[in-house]
């Protein structure tokens, strides 16, 4: 189940492409970190893959299937969606947010069945916050309710998971764990790409890493490989260095990015 | 695992208690008005109507409570529950807890309508009808102006709507310049405060199956409308078209309003008030919302309505009630219920 980008192109203005004849392949069942300055066009191919833009030009095949010939409900079916917030205009409780992904599934007239509520409590259970099942959703921290989206996607039942930033906003320790879901769900056989604007966690929970810059990828491949000091030099356009920890109580030493200021020699 | 209830259940919540509720009201109505009748009385004069042996010279009385007064409940009844449940559906698709059924023009398109057929002294029947037409065209004017500046966005028909209900304002406003301010403008701002005082069967033949349609259309559709509540990127990708479920909506609201509207004149703060009262205790689904507006519509607007049959001095127009009994409700539940909104 790889996702397989080819000659994409798209802009909201005719003179102006965002994403200019963009080429990616991404592996099955593994994470793919996609980074990239503010403007780079991330958000604009995430929003590509989802089928939320229509591209001038291209392809964008999914185990074979071109996502941008399908319908919305077919779609869905193949690729689900992780926002970094939902707003849901006056949700009930956090299984109820998590069961709106069931819907497009429901002939009309018909309510959600107990496979339905199967699937929501399996994505739950899975995050590991079924303990959360009857609380109101607006009352959830940030992180809480980051992962309760993370389970409306899952239940979904979707091969490909697209997040936009799913580590923003969150607090160290809630960055952390919200990673090491993200490589159980890779484990899992599920296909996960990512926004991300902390390169370390490129290096630190994605197999993959692609790097945007003008709307053509710059570099794309293992993370380890992609993620030097003169890939990331020439992405932000600063000079970056990859230092390594020394060795931490686990006994592992990790990989930091880290932009260079002040004065170079 | 179950679809539990997630919420404490409660009692004015309950569905039987509800569907209880809306019975008594309906049988303690139809024996309110000129003349008051008991409740074994009106059993008897009902027992009466269905071929059972009563007293005589009843029959007077038997066309009072059923060509006079029980048309005139029903269609309390079918306008309150209509009027809830598009404002609850629009309050969702919208994704703004101010949008009433009104929004898009609906109300000042068929009162123009209206008044323009007042203006030329037609018959009761081409009022309506020019209420019905005007209240239909005035929407699909909205939805031109959003198709035509913003691919139909939300903000855009919000904006459409605000633009046409000013432009249809303005039309009204001619007319009623021009209008004979002895015979016909004080028929025409009568119908435009709605009332219900002069519902004949007829009424409720038209009302009754535009709103079972429109309510029919809602309820099919209520496992979509709930995932447009996520907004339109979020309901896209799992698998809902938002702008066909959109379009679906406004067609139902819009018939059952513009149908509405046209038989018993402006009714406004139902559409906007009920949804608020359904969610007083916290957010809920969209298909308990809708089920809970239509009922809590129904009885509010009838009991409204009874409280109009009851002042025996004048009769106040029922669209000057509901706004007088539906801004103090407003306000006390709008606190209450911001937390299912933010």
């Amino acid at each position: 189940m790889s996702l397989a980008i080819d000659k994409l192109s798209f802009g909201y203005r005719k003179e102006k492409p965002i994403i200019d004849n963009l080429a990616l392949a991404i592996s099955s069942a593994k994470v793919t970190a996609l980074l990239g300055t503010n403007g780079a066009g991330k958000t604009t191919l995430l929003r590509l893959i989802l089928g939320l833009l229509d591209p001038w030009k291209g392809t964008i095949a999914f185990d074979g299937v071109d996502l941008t010939k399908l319908t919305v409900a077919k779609r869905s079916r193949l690729a689900a969606y992780v926002p970094q917030f939902s707003d849901p205009a006056m949700p009930g409780s956090v299984a109820q947010v998590a069961l709106m992904s069931r819907f497009s599934r429901l002939s009309l007239g018909r309510s959600p069945t107990s496979q339905d509520w199967d699937a929501v409590a399996e994505a739950l259970d899975l995050m590991g916050i079924t303990d959360l099942w009857a609380r109101p959703f607006m009352d959830l921290s940030g992180g809480e309710k980051r992962k309760v989206l993370i389970a409306r996607a899952l239940a979904q039942k979707a091969k490909l998971l697209v997040l936009d930033e799913p580590t923003a906003f969150l607090d160290p320790v809630a960055q952390v764990d919200c990673l090491n879901t993200l490589r159980a769900l890779a484990e899992s056989g599920l296909t996960l790409v990512m926004t991300t604007h902390f390169p370390d966690h490129a290096l630190w929970a994605s197999d993959m890493a692609a790097l945007l810059k003008d709307g053509s990828i710059l570099a794309s491949g293992p993370s380890h490989q992609v993620m030097t000091p003169d890939n990331l030099s020439k992405l932000y356009d600063r000079p970056f260095a990859v230092a390594n920890t020394e060795k931490l109580p686990t006994g592992l030493t990790y990989k930091v990015c880290l932009p260079l200021w002040g004065k170079l020699p | 695992m179950k679809p539990v209830n997630h919420f404490k259940s409660d009692i004015i919540f309950n569905p039987i208690i509800i569907l209880f509720g809306l019975i008594l009201l309906i049988f303690f109505s139809l024996g309110l008005g000129h003349q008051e009748l008991g409740p074994g009385r009106l059993v008897s004069i009902i027992w009466g109507n269905f071929g059972f042996k009563g007293h005589e010279s009843e029959e007077t009385y038997q066309s009072i409570v059923f060509l006079v007064r029980l048309p005139r409940i029903l269609l309390a009844v079918l306008i309150g529950a209509g009027l809830a449940a598009s404002g609850a559906a629009f309050q969702t698709i919208f994704r703004n807890p101010l949008v009433s059924p009104e929004i898009l023009g609906v109300s000042a398109g068929a009162g123009f309508g209206a008044a323009l057929a007042m203006l030329f002294k037609l018959p009761p029947i081409l009022v309506q009808s020019f209420a019905l037409a005007f209240g239909l065209l005035a929407v699909a004017l909205t939805l031109g102006i959003a198709r035509v500046t913003d691919r139909a966005s939300i903000m855009s028909m919000l904006l459409g709507g605000i633009v046409v209900t000013a432009l249809f304002g303005a039309f009204l406003g001619v007319v009623k310049t021009l209008a004979d301010p002895w015979n016909t403008l004080p028929g025409i701002v009568f119908w435009l405060l709605g009332s219900l005082a002069r519902s004949s069967p007829r009424d409720v033949l038209m009302v009754l199956p535009a709103t079972v349609l429109g309510l029919g259309t809602l309820f099919l559709f209520r496992y979509q409308i709930e995932t447009l509540s996520a907004g339109h990127d979020e309901a896209k990708t799992m698998g809902v078209e938002p702008f066909k479920v959109r379009m679906v909506v406004v067609g139902a609201a819009t018939l059952i309003t513009a149908v509405g509207v046209s038989v018993c004149g402006m009714v406004g703060w139902i559409g906007l008030v009920t949804p608020h009262l359904a969610r007083i205790r916290g957010g809920t689904s969209f298909p308990t919302l809708l089920v809970r507006s239509m009922a809590f519509g129904a009885i509010l607007t009838l009991a409204i309505d009874d409280l109009i049959r009851s002042v025996k001095a004048a009769e106040l127009p029922l669209g000057v009630m509901t706004a007088l009994i539906g801004t103090p409700i407003f306000l006390i539940l709008l606190p209450k219920t911001r937390g299912a909104f933010r």
